[in-house]
């Protein structure tokens, strides 16, 4: 019976604890949002001094103004979105290079087959992952996207990447997200 | 954790790998002692089997009967290999739905050189013949519970019916009536409540005194809180338990306080406490120490939250997939859940969310404060013994009733790309189940053994004894195609080496060794699996043999990833621990290879081994087994038994190919039997 009392009440608080990363934006005095902000901002600066590359987390969540109502899901899925717009550029990267040069046209075939698997199993295994609260496999998702790019760049000889920066952002972005979903475990 | 570095690409080398043996090598063939039947008991036998193929062939049409009629139907698959070793159908390539996964753990894999291109044979060979696989897509099995209902074995296992990748979590089913073959059944149960909108997870069956069997599982509701729910089977009287009926009720257990609502998960099977209630542990975390929290109940739908905790660990986060259990101390046989008394230690085991491996201690229950202590401290649960030092997570046992054994069933996941998986169409499969008992003669281990069923596929056996293996040296072993064997080997040190070898204090870890290429005095020595002739591919599986400054001897059991593959998108790496040999025991391992899969087990299941090894020229027939001893000072007396194995055929192809199959089979067997008789009056 207390149990079943104490199964109310948590039941009760449960929508609260809803972990949505896409708040609506608080209609609040301005003093009250600067005070949200703040303490979020901690957030964000905490949560990037623990990945390996705070710049580049940090430029990230500061630029999606979704960073500053998400918790640690929420900046995980954030750096995962700005992956998968990096990977779409790569995409479109790839297919501009097409017929461009003879060298290019094996390791084209690769780094598409390595972008496909970062956008439609690395990509939607993570952002599922993170809003299911199941990190375990969002790091998957991550781990393998580092895998996969660096397969594609590899894929050139002595060096002459077209893709280097995209692959070489992607990549750096998948560390971070990794490193986030890790403080989720 | 290293986290992989970003790697400029660089000209391949022209061989990756540095020969596990130096020039020096000496490398002698050795003959089997083949025990070949003459041709009348060919005959005889031949014509039994097709008697034997055919009374299985009506008889599981009988039993087809009872699955639903969208289930493949796959008996002919199932009996064609009985007779020999069939190459098994190519897989389907290509996942239209494009979703694939794996896992490269939390362990990266930081690939150089050019990439491996992969063909679709070289895919198609990783996909095992006798472990068990759903048909296709990815399978976790972090959220099952394996059970023995009215003479079946039940697996539910997590799966993505729309992908090789983890997502959109169901749980499939199959059945089996001994642990080897299986059948798929329909999708027992689907995320379709509020209560577990977000995830059917990992359930744990209980049965009652009566019979009755119920269900407990972790749900992820609707705004991912972690909850406790009950199912049970519609129709109790359907051994196959196709049908799942989620109580009204649910949820009967949310996170209690000071719990975080998403570190709840994975309620054990129950068992007895002696005021006559039912008593379950769920796993969880407070900050980063791993607990179990400890709950008892009589109905299974209310329940009472014990003071404390059943154990706990600082450091080890999250306690998945916890398992608890008695195993005797004095008996060969398991225990039931719920026995207790002086004759038996309870096993905590939990799986750890922060390393992807299963931990497990030994200790004492103490039934009345719900609480249990290790035996050692410095071996508690998550930071002493593993299951296995490989690729082995999210296991549970179960105790089978019918033949008194404690079955411990893990997960092994896939450690190539997702771009693999992808072309796959598959990922993910169950170990063979293993029998769990205490080790009576160490006292501080357990010992894990491949469920005897397995050995019912064992082929061709061949057997070489007292073979002399010289420092230095790599013996082939005869025994055919070895993409899927069962080998058991025995190693006998030069005992006189052993003694003249001076000790030393440098500590041996196998994971952080140079390998089976790092040469000592006394090892390492041991089975090369998955070669190809001239081992350009290797996957060796040794002990290495450490002597201190004090004299004493420490032996650790390895396999060694590094030179398994060309393939530079796999995990690699060296796996293993320390296993304990007692005065006078000779050095054992048990080897089961199955394609993409190895399972060591040393020294009687002590310390036991499951790697993922991806080769690519070490594939169809150019997969041999080897032995080896790459010591410096001693020679070993190495003696092998080794089967080929039948294909347990758990997947179909496709279900017209089965249906014709079937029939030219059921006929060919008819025409083959009067055949026979026909010889015989005539």
């Amino acid at each position: 019976m207390k149990s079943f009392a104490f199964s109310c009440i948590v039941l009760a608080i449960l929508p609260s604890l809803s972990t949505s990363y896409a708040l609506p934006p608080l209609k609040k005095s301005n003093h009250h949002i600067f005070m949200v902000r703040e303490k979020v901002n901690d957030l964000i600066e905490n949560t990037c001094r623990n990945t390996p590359d705070y710049q580049l987390c940090f430029s990230t969540l500061l630029s999606d103004p979704r960073s500053f109502d998400a918790d640690t899901y929420g900046l995980g899925l954030i750096i995962v979105d700005a992956l998968k717009d990096k990977a779409t550029s790569a995409v479109n990267a790839i297919n501009r290079l097409k017929g461009s040069n003879p060298e290019f046209i094996r390791p084209l075939i690769k780094c598409s087959i390595s972008y496909n698997a970062i956008l439609k199993a690395d990509i939607p295994e993570a952002i599922e992952g993170l809003r299911k609260g199941v990190p375990k496999f969002a790091e998957y998702g991550m781990a393998d996207t580092a895998v996969e790019v660096q397969g594609c760049e590899n894929s050139f000889k002595q060096s002459n990447s077209p893709l280097t920066d995209l692959n070489k952002q992607v990549y750096d972005l998948s560390i971070v997200a990794k490193s986030i979903i890790r403080m989720l475990l | 954790m290293a986290s992989p570095g970003w790697h400029e690409p660089s000209n391949p080398a022209p061989s990756p790998y540095a020969p596990l043996l130096g020039d020096d090598d000496q490398r002698t063939g050795v003959k089997a002692k083949c025990r070949r039947p003459t041709k009348f008991i060919l005959l005889l036998v031949a014509g039994l089997l097709a008697v034997g193929l055919l009374v299985a062939l009506v008889d599981r049409d009988g039993y087809a009967k009872k699955l639903s009629s969208s289930m493949p139907n796959d008996e002919a698959t199932s009996t064609s290999s009985g007779l020999e070793s069939t190459p098994r159908p190519a897989v389907a390539r290509g996942v239209a739905e494009g979703v694939s996964a794996k896992s490269n753990g939390p362990f990266l894999f930081a690939g150089e050189g050019t990439p491996f291109s992969w063909t679709n044979q070289m895919l198609a060979w990783q996909r095992t013949a006798f472990h068990f696989q759903p048909r296709k897509n990815w399978m976790n099995g972090n959220k099952f519970s394996p059970l023995l209902y009215k003479g079946w074995y039940h697996l539910f296992y997590q799966y993505n019916p729309d992908g090789a990748v983890w997502g959109n979590i169901v749980w499939g089913h199959a059945v089996s009536t001994d642990l080897i073959h299986w059948r798929h059944l329909p999708i027992a149960m689907v995320a379709d409540q509020w209560y577990d909108q977000n995830g059917v997870w990992t359930g744990s069956a209980t049965i009652l005194p009566d019979g009755q069997l119920v269900m407990l599982y972790t749900g992820s509701t609707n705004a991912t809180v972690q909850v406790q729910n009950l199912a049970y089977p519609a129709d109790p009287s359907d051994p196959l338990l196709i049908e799942w009926v989620k109580y009204p009720g649910n949820p009967v257990l949310v996170p209690p306080p000071g719990i975080h609502f998403k570190d709840f998960r994975d309620p054990t099977t129950a068992w007895y406490t002696s005021e006559g209630k039912w008593r379950i542990t769920i796993g969880s975390k407070v900050n980063k120490t791993g607990i179990s929290l400890v709950y008892d109940t009589v109905d299974f739908k209310s329940y009472e939250l014990l003071d404390g905790v059943l154990h706990g660990v600082p450091g080890t986060g999250m306690w998945e997939c916890v398992d608890f259990y008695p195993v005797s101390r004095t008996d060969e046989n398991g225990l039931d859940t719920s026995d207790d008394g002086s004759g038996v230690k309870h096993v905590v085991k939990a799986s750890l969310d922060d390393d992807r491996n299963d931990y497990y201690a030994l200790g004492t229950y103490d039934g009345v404060r719900g609480k249990w202590i290790p035996d050692d401290p410095t071996l508690d649960v998550g930071i002493g013994l593993r299951y296995d030092y490989g690729n082995f997570y999210a296991s549970k046992t179960f105790y089978d009733q019918e033949k008194r054994r404690r079955v411990l069933w893990g997960w092994i996941t896939e450690t190539d790309s997702e771009a693999a998986d992808i072309a796959k169409g598959w990922a993910s499969l169950q170990a063979i189940p293993r029998t769990v008992l205490y080790d009576k003669k160490t006292g501080t281990n357990l010992l894990q053994w491949p469920v005897e069923e397995v050995e019912k596929l064992r082929l061709n056996g061949k057997s070489f004894d007292g073979v002399e293996v010289k420092p230095g040296s790599v013996i082939p072993l005869d025994v055919g195609s070895a993409a899927q064997l069962d080998v058991v080997a025995e190693f006998e040190i030069d005992k006189e080496a052993k003694e003249m070898v001076n000790g030393t204090d440098a500590e041996y870890v196998c994971s952080t060794s140079g390998g089976a290429a790092e040469r000592g005095a006394l090892g390492p020595f041991g089975l090369l699996v998955l070669a190809d002739n001239d081992q350009s591919e290797q996957t060796p599986v040794y002990f290495y043999i450490a002597k201190g400054t004090d004299g004493n001897f420490k032996t650790s059991f390895c396999s060694d990833l590094s030179r398994s593959s060309k393939a530079t998108d796999v995990r690699k790496g060296v796996y293993g621990s320390t296993v304990p040999v007692l005065e006078g025991e000779k050095l054992s391992m048990r080897v089961l290879v199955d394609h993409s899969i190895v399972e060591s087990f040393g020294q009687g299941g002590r310390t036991c081994i499951t790697s993922r090894v991806y080769p690519t020229n070490s594939v169809h027939e150019n997969a041999r087994l080897f032995l080896f001893n790459n010591a410096t000072d001693a020679k070993v007396k190495a003696s092998i038994r080794a089967w080929q194995m039948n294909s347990a055929n758990i997947y179909p192809s496709n279900d017209s190919m089965n249906k014709f199959n079937f029939v030219v089979l059921k006929s060919c067997s008819a025409i083959f039997i009067v055949a026979i008789l026909y010889g015989f009056f005539f």
